[in-house]
């Protein structure tokens, strides 16, 4: 009789840390790919735009110089985790939440720095689940994913995500890293760079 | 969603296998809000496929040993529900593919086996009956899948997975025995499922593969004789078309 209890107290846990773990444990793909990494030691050049995390303030400079301040109360920001993407043909800030939504979230800077609070002037989000590193060019979005012990990174459509409010709907690729653990990550010019600790690495991305 | 292209990895009939696909995007519809919840989540269907195969053998078996008929029915109503979301979600959030219905038959074999060996294991289903049902079962299953692979599927497959499910429900909760001469119908039924697997596979299977073997193909006189057989049949089939035109006013 005790072994029928232990069973499906077995059960339960199994199945909690299933529901807990599920994305790193069973990683979302699409059209995965090893591609060729080339070591790399081209410093990428910040665009005229830069942004900047202090605690929960996020810190726009814009191309015209112009300061744009504003707050992002009770989320977990990083410098890696901001970046500016196209969406339908608006320029917006997209901000990668570790916090305990987890979730991605688009906002216009200047309505956000109108009113003070990224909440008030998010255009929209989706929910990024294992994400922690982010990178945008143009219209093209990467999303760096810690699964299991190993970074994985994505493609995402915005627009599609942004529909699904999942970025799971927006792979467009999904790429192997060289190394299990990525620094940083960048996209310029449909090239993605990543870097673990003093090592750099680039490779085309179409 | 009927232009993507279709799968072999399935254990359909050829019959079944239309009705499948005519049937399952009714069936995306209907379960569209609750699939959507999931892929809004990122939950991948494996995880649905994953969850699914583990309440059988570590809740419905020990459920069903503490006589709590009831929740054990509805873990096993869970875990069809599950079975039958996991496709929905892989094409809502549009990563079906093989692994997938691969995950998906493995599942479904086991919630077969573990249903079974619980009647067994209860005393609901006599040992032999009850073993040599799940094992000619899993056979078939395997013929279905290798036919379906080869493209030379069954035409219909009665699978009585469900029909299994429902006679041990009226045995547990009602006493009629029907499940015990069930299994016994549908094991003699898998078996003659299975030697037409075999005879149909080695008719089209070349022959003994491997260095050193005379005769790696059908041996060409063999083949001749086959060729010539198929000639007569065909020879003869003309032959009474004719006479019937002939005969035909």
């Amino acid at each position: 009789m005790i072994v029928y209890w232990l069973m499906i107290a077995g059960g339960i846990v199994i199945l909690l840390w299933l529901a807990m773990w599920h994305q790193y444990l069973l990683p979302q793909e699409r059209a995965l790919i090893r591609p060729q990494w080339e070591p790399t030691h081209i410093n990428v050049p910040e665009g005229p735009e830069r942004v900047e995390v202090a605690g929960e303030q996020i810190i726009c400079t814009c191309r015209d110089g112009n300061e744009l301040v504003f707050k992002a109360p009770g989320t977990r920001l990083a410098l890696g985790s901001l970046a500016f993407v196209t969406v339908n043909n608006q320029r917006v800030l997209a901000v990668l939440d570790r916090g305990r939504r987890h979730r991605v979230y688009l906002v216009d800077i200047y309505r956000a720095a109108e009113k003070g609070n990224l909440f008030e002037a998010v255009i929209g989000w989706w929910r990024h689940g294992t994400g922690w590193l982010l990178a945008a060019d143009g219209e093209h979005l990467l999303e760096v994913h810690r699964c299991f012990g190993r970074d994985r990174i994505y493609l995402v459509d915005p627009a599609l995500a942004l529909q699904g409010t999942a970025f799971g709907l927006g792979i467009q690729r999904t790429l192997i890293a060289p190394v299990r653990r990525l620094g940083g990550v960048r996209l310029h010019d449909r090239t993605v760079y990543i870097s673990a600790g003093h090592r750099r690495w680039q490779t085309e991305l179409f | 969603m009927s232009d993507q292209p279709r799968g072999r990895l399935h254990y359909f009939g050829a019959d079944e296998e239309e009705y499948f696909h005519r049937v399952a995007d009714r069936r995306t519809l209907l379960v569209r809000p609750l699939a959507m919840w999931f892929v809004r989540r990122n939950v991948r269907s494996d995880v649905l496929t994953v969850a699914s195969f583990l309440l059988m053998p570590l809740f419905f078996f020990p459920l069903f040993g503490l006589k709590f008929y009831g929740l054990a029915w509805t873990v096993l109503i869970i875990n069809i529900l599950l079975d039958g979301l996991d496709g929905p979600v892989a094409r809502l959030g549009r990563y079906a593919s093989d692994k997938g219905a691969l995950s998906d038959i493995l599942n479904d074999i086991t919630s077969m086996v573990v249903v079974a060996l619980t009647a067994i294991h209860f005393g609901f289903a006599h040992e032999t009956l009850g073993f040599a049902y799940v094992v000619t079962y899993t056979y078939m299953i395997v013929f279905i899948i290798a036919r379906n692979v080869m493209e030379m599927p069954y035409k219909v497959v009665f699978k009585s997975k469900y029909w299994m499910f429902g006679f041990l429900l009226i045995k547990v909760h009602f006493g009629y025995d029907i499940l015990n001469p069930f299994l016994l119908i549908l094991t003699v039924y898998q078996m003659v499922m299975i030697g037409k697997g075999v005879v149909v596979l080695r008719r089209h299977l070349p022959g003994i593969l491997g260095a050193g073997t005379r005769g790696a193909w059908p041996a060409i006189d063999k083949v001749a004789l086959r060729e010539k057989r198929r000639e007569r049949k065909l020879a003869r089939q003309s032959k009474r078309e004719r006479r019937r035109e002939e005969q035909q006013p």
